[in-house]
């Protein structure tokens, strides 16, 4: 029985039928990861004691006829900037190679209140910072559809952990299409969260006021239920708001009318005969034949989100990354004069290229002299980019964007070709800026079998609509496309 | 040469507030445990962690606020403050930039019986930093982290200071209105007050603040002065050799009585403030600040002005008592308890008490004096149950036992004699023993009055009530 | 615009070397080319503050971490404390 190719409803419905345990759902991710982690290469640290005792207490439960929650039994990888109390947390960054959590983020706490099973951490780009999980210090991570290609970044292992079955579900984290980006290379469902509905305590931040962590997965239904499980109110992070009024549970829809939906015309000015375009064509033309009404709308200032986002994100990861100094944890370089000597040794030798640029450029950004010119502006323009959006979600429900212009690329293709790479957030960055939930979904594939990705946005707190579309296409076209080739 | 010159004084306090926990996270606030065993991923700027603004951190800012007269921004922000060393683990400090939480009062001081209005800028939340050891028995620094989140407020003045004494009565203001608040220890030798000097001098006329200096690390009243002296002087010294004063941060050293530059402020001091975007706005209502603003206690420049005109003690007396909460504390609580001079009052608190805690150097509250048992005391001299002498000598026990003062009478045996047959023989047989006084007395020399009273005295071992006494010895002593 | 590669790396408590500063300024010229489109929007500094309010926590004390905990991950300790070389201010 191929357990680790069951979706996480399924694996729960199994479970309370007691069709599989939970230990031998442990051993089939394991052995699984143990035949294509060194093709794929998506984890940087696995959890086996850990999904070995959890495990236990979840069969246990079910033995003993206890009710058991919907996430109980079911692996999760967590991408390695989210902290698991006792375990090793890289960020995928030399800076913090050996450094060991002290404590549990809360949505680990939430996913083990739930009795999930921790498979591992995550591979990402290092700090989270790029596109395409190239950055990371420890090694680069494939894409499973094309083991020449990059999974997506900076959740990258995230990402081909789902695609490659190595894990039922996953955490990753979005600061400017981090999510959804590689969920939309390795054809998978991926949600960015509206901003303050999940906890980001024990998430290492790069940029504050736009990081989510989000939930990604093979199917819609699993990805609702681990955001279901990590979403809410937290009193150790105060942005989190109370959205337990919320409704969230998935309706299924028997049809799409009433919904009105808004295709911006900046997203898609890109080449429209390329292979992206006519597959979000075709989902917008499916959107219309289920009964939804399709308008055409304007977002003027969607062009800027690549330079708020660069500003804005680099700025306040200067300051969030100013902490890892030699002094109290992670890296400390060898050999130093005084204080300061160790502290510029230590950051020059732990932080690769990409971050020291985006510490750097941040640190410019908010310096005396240019921080009107820079960091002020892109607050303002932040501000009319909602603006921009409030207006649009006064006639629309949702609006329907490609996830990226592009599809997976080569390995080693972008990493030197920087403009490329960080134009590569384009269509996602601005559900950032603005907050709001943002899920991708696949749609289809490319003329060289590459997943593409359909981003559907909504107003602040709609994910249960965001969940009801993507549910309603996936069950139309009777499942995502999942084959892989390893 | 000084004396052709004004000088110009702003100061920042720094004080740490006695809230149970730190400003961001649940460790608690106490100064003195074992190093790093009051520290979590919060305070310790963990990778991950997240602030928790502590609400009594904003009320007791809030009250400090009113009670120097301040506007309230009812809507505020925090901002971080970027630089490394490594007493800071984030890397930067949470702190209020553009918008603190109280702006634009003033408070007024008194300098030689003279009153003076000093304006108070603003005053904002902060965290404090953690603490450095150096010792020459290790190699390097060691860094201690307790301290690290423990709750700020930094009170900026107004360059409205002209002398190194108006800058100690201001600072001795500010002291006590903290410690009427209940919000601050002030215990300066603990670190939980601490300032910031700004100088700079001009000529006497003019209207042109000369370019100023800074000076950190003043934990002193006496620092505070020498190291404005000190600083005045070199600037003057400095001009008068035809330099200019540069802009810089200098360091206090009280040991040597002098201070030493740190930096010169120039893009060293970039600190990159931003909004900290890991807090939401900070909003009060305006019920909230009704409820703060009827909590402040009666300030103190009020009392002293109340126990003059109530109690009719001497400015002097009044400034004395209310520059410490637990002397005005005790005065008042005696005077609750019944009918009592408050002269009496006052006299014991500034005499024998004051005195005593001096030569001990302990504090009020170090003792066991409770009010009840100075109101006692009083009450059985001013009612002549026992003599003053003797009360001094009930004082001491009242500080050091848990006794009460009828219990230290009886165990003293130190009741008076007031008994007029008994004190009557006495005063007969000393008279008969000391014929050539009454002589004296008789023939105008009244000087030998006193003799006779202080040998009754010795006769009745200083029980004798000297009033009774003397009555007696007067009526007994007129030769016909 | 130029970069003052040594002042930006200095603020950032990096050596301005060990990476290729060709590359790196590239990098940055092209990010900041990128914002300078940003139109003159009007920038007023504290006219309103964005955002929820926070909710403020109860002055409530929790536990602290164990020292050992404090510590765990420390490149080097001594006396309960972590040792940093001499700090001289």
């Amino acid at each position: 029985m191929d357990l680790f190719k069951k979706s996480g409803t399924e694996l729960s419905f199994m479970l309370r039928s007691k069709e599989c345990s939970a230990r031998e759902i442990v051993s089939s991710i394991y052995s699984r990861i143990d035949s294509v982690e060194e093709k794929l290469g998506s984890y940087v640290t696995l959890t086996r004691n850990m999904a070995d005792k959890k495990a236990d207490i979840v069969d246990k439960k079910i033995a003993s006829g206890e009710i058991i929650s919907p996430l109980a039994g079911i692996p999760v990888g967590v991408k390695d900037n989210i902290l698991v109390k006792d375990v090793r947390n890289t960020c995928s960054s030399k800076m913090l190679e050996n450094f060991v959590a002290p404590y549990n983020s809360t949505v680990v706490e939430k996913m083990l209140d739930q009795d999930c099973l921790i498979i591992g951490k995550l591979n990402m780009d290092e700090f989270a910072m790029g596109s395409s999980t190239e950055t990371s210090y420890f090694k680069d991570t494939k894409n499973p559809h094309n083991l020449d290609c990059v999974p997506g970044g900076s959740s990258g292992g995230s990402a081909s952990s789902v695609a490659g079955y190595q894990a039922t579900v996953s955490l990753g984290s979005d600061t400017g299409g981090s999510v959804r980006q590689p969920a939309s290379y390795c054809g998978i469902v991926g949600l960015k969260p509206t901003y303050s509905s999940v906890s980001r305590y024990g998430l290492v931040s790069f940029a504050s006021s736009l990081d989510q962590i989000g939930p990604m997965g093979r199917t819609v239904k699993d990805v609702h239920l681990l955001y279901s499980a990590i979403s809410g109110y937290d009193k150790k992070d105060r942005t989190t708001v109370d959205i337990s009024n919320i409704p969230t549970d998935i309706s299924e829809l028997k049809n799409l009318s009433g919904i009105k939906v808004g295709i911006p015309s900046e997203y898609y000015l890109t080449d429209k005969n390329t292979d992206v375009i006519k597959s979000i064509e075709s989902f917008i033309k499916f959107l219309e034949k289920s009964g939804a009404e399709i308008k055409q709308v304007s977002l003027p200032n969607t062009k800027y989100s690549i330079p708020v986002y660069y500003i804005l994100s680099s700025a306040e990861a200067s300051s969030n990354l100013a902490r890892f100094d030699g002094v109290k944890y992670g890296y400390r370089a060898s050999d130093y004069t005084n204080f300061q000597d160790m502290y510029k040794k230590t950051r020059t030798e732990g932080f690769g290229e990409e971050v020291k640029t985006r510490i750097m450029l941040g640190t410019y950004v908010l310096s005396s002299g240019y921080y009107d010119a820079y960091y002020n502006r892109a607050q303002s323009m932040k501000k009319m980019m909602k603006q921009d959006f409030d207006r649009v979600f006064e006639e629309c429900d949702i609006i329907v964007t490609p996830t990226t212009t592009t599809t997976a690329f080569n390995l080693g293709e972008k990493i030197n070709a920087h403009m490329d790479m960080y134009t590569s957030d384009i269509s996602t960055a601005a559900a950032n800026i603005t907050g709001i939930p943002a899920i991708s979904i696949p749609s289809g594939r490319d003329s060289k079998g590459l997943p593409i990705g359909v981003q559907i946005m909504g107003k602040h707190f709609s994910e249960k609509l965001l969940f009801d579309v993507a549910n309603f296409y996936e069950k139309s076209i009777d499942g995502f496309d999942l084959k892989i080739k390893i | 040469m000084i004396e052709n010159y004004d000088i110009v004084i702003g100061l920042e306090i720094h004080a740490e507030l006695s809230t149970k926990t730190k400003i961001y996270c649940g460790c608690k606030n106490e100064f003195g445990l074992e190093v790093n065993t009051v520290c979590c991923p919060i305070c310790l700027g963990m990778p991950g962690a997240l602030p928790s603004l502590n609400k009594t951190v904003v009320d007791y800012a809030i009250k400090m606020g009113y009670a120097l007269n301040c506007s309230i921004n009812s809507v505020s922000k925090q901002d971080r403050k970027n630089y490394y060393y490594p007493d800071l683990p984030k890397a930067y400090q949470i702190t209020q930039d553009e918008v603190p939480l109280c702006y634009d009062g003033h408070v007024d001081i008194s300098v030689d019986g003279i009153q003076k209005r000093i304006g108070v800028t603003r005053i904002h939340i902060e965290e404090d930093a953690g603490k450095l050891i150096h010792d020459d028995s290790f190699s390097g620094t060691l860094v201690d982290f307790n301290r690290c989140g423990v709750p700020l407020i930094e009170i900026v003045s107004e360059p409205d200071m002209r002398s190194s004494k108006e800058a100690k009565s201001y600072l001795e203001t500010i002291k006590v209105i903290l410690s009427y608040m209940g919000i601050s220890d002030c215990k300066m030798q603990e670190g939980s007050l601490r300032c910031d000097v700004n100088v700079s001098v001009m000529k006497k006329g003019s209207t042109e603040y000369g370019t100023r200096c800074e000076m950190k690390n003043i934990s002193t009243f006496s620092g505070a002065v020498k190291g404005i002296e000190y600083e005045a002087r070199r600037q003057v010294d400095i001009l008068e050799s035809g330099g200019t004063i540069i802009q810089q941060t200098r360091r206090w050293d009280d040991d040597k009585g002098k201070n030493f530059l740190l930096r010169e402020k120039k893009n060293a001091d970039d600190y990159r403030y931003f909004r900290e975007p890991d807090i939401g706005k900070i909003v009060v209502t305006e019920e909230k600040l009704l409820d703060i603003k009827t909590s402040i206690p009666e300030l103190p420049n009020k009392k002293v002005l109340r126990y003059i005109k109530d109690f009719k003690l001497s400015e002097k007396e009044s400034t004395l008592i209310v520059e410490s909460v637990e002397r005005s504390f005790l005065f008042e609580s005696v005077l609750n308890i019944g009918d009592v001079n408050p002269k009496l009052v006052s006299n014991w608190i500034l005499g024998d008490i004051l005195g005593y805690l001096n030569e001990k150097s302990i504090l009020l509250d170090e003792t066991k004096i409770t009010p009840q048992k100075l109101f006692d005391l009083i009450n059985c001299i001013e009612s002549n149950i026992i003599s003053t002498s003797s009360g001094k000598i009930v004082l001491i026990d009242i500080f050091e036992t848990e006794k009460t003062v009828d219990q230290i009478i009886l165990e003293r045996s130190l009741k008076q004699n007031s008994d007029i047959d008994d004190l009557k023989s006495v005063v007969i047989n000393i008279l008969k023993a000391n014929e050539k006084s009454v002589i004296d007395y008789n023939n105008g020399k009244t000087n030998a009055l006193g003799f006779v009273i202080g040998q009754c005295m010795k006769e009745t071992k200083g029980k004798g009530n000297p009033a009774v006494l003397k009555e007696l010895v007067l009526k007994l002593i007129k030769k016909d | 615009m130029k970069f003052d590669l040594e002042n930006i790396a200095n603020l950032s408590m990096l050596y301005p070397d060990g990476f290729d500063r060709d590359k790196i300024l590239k990098k940055m010229e092209s990010i900041i080319k990128m914002v300078e489109v940003l139109p003159g929007v009007d920038i007023k500094n504290s006219d309103n503050i964005s955002g929820n309010e926070v909710i403020l926590r109860e002055d409530i004390i929790e536990p602290s971490l164990s020292r050992d905990e404090v510590l765990k991950n420390a490149p080097s300790v001594q006396g309960g404390c972590i040792l940093v070389s001499k700090v001289i201010d």
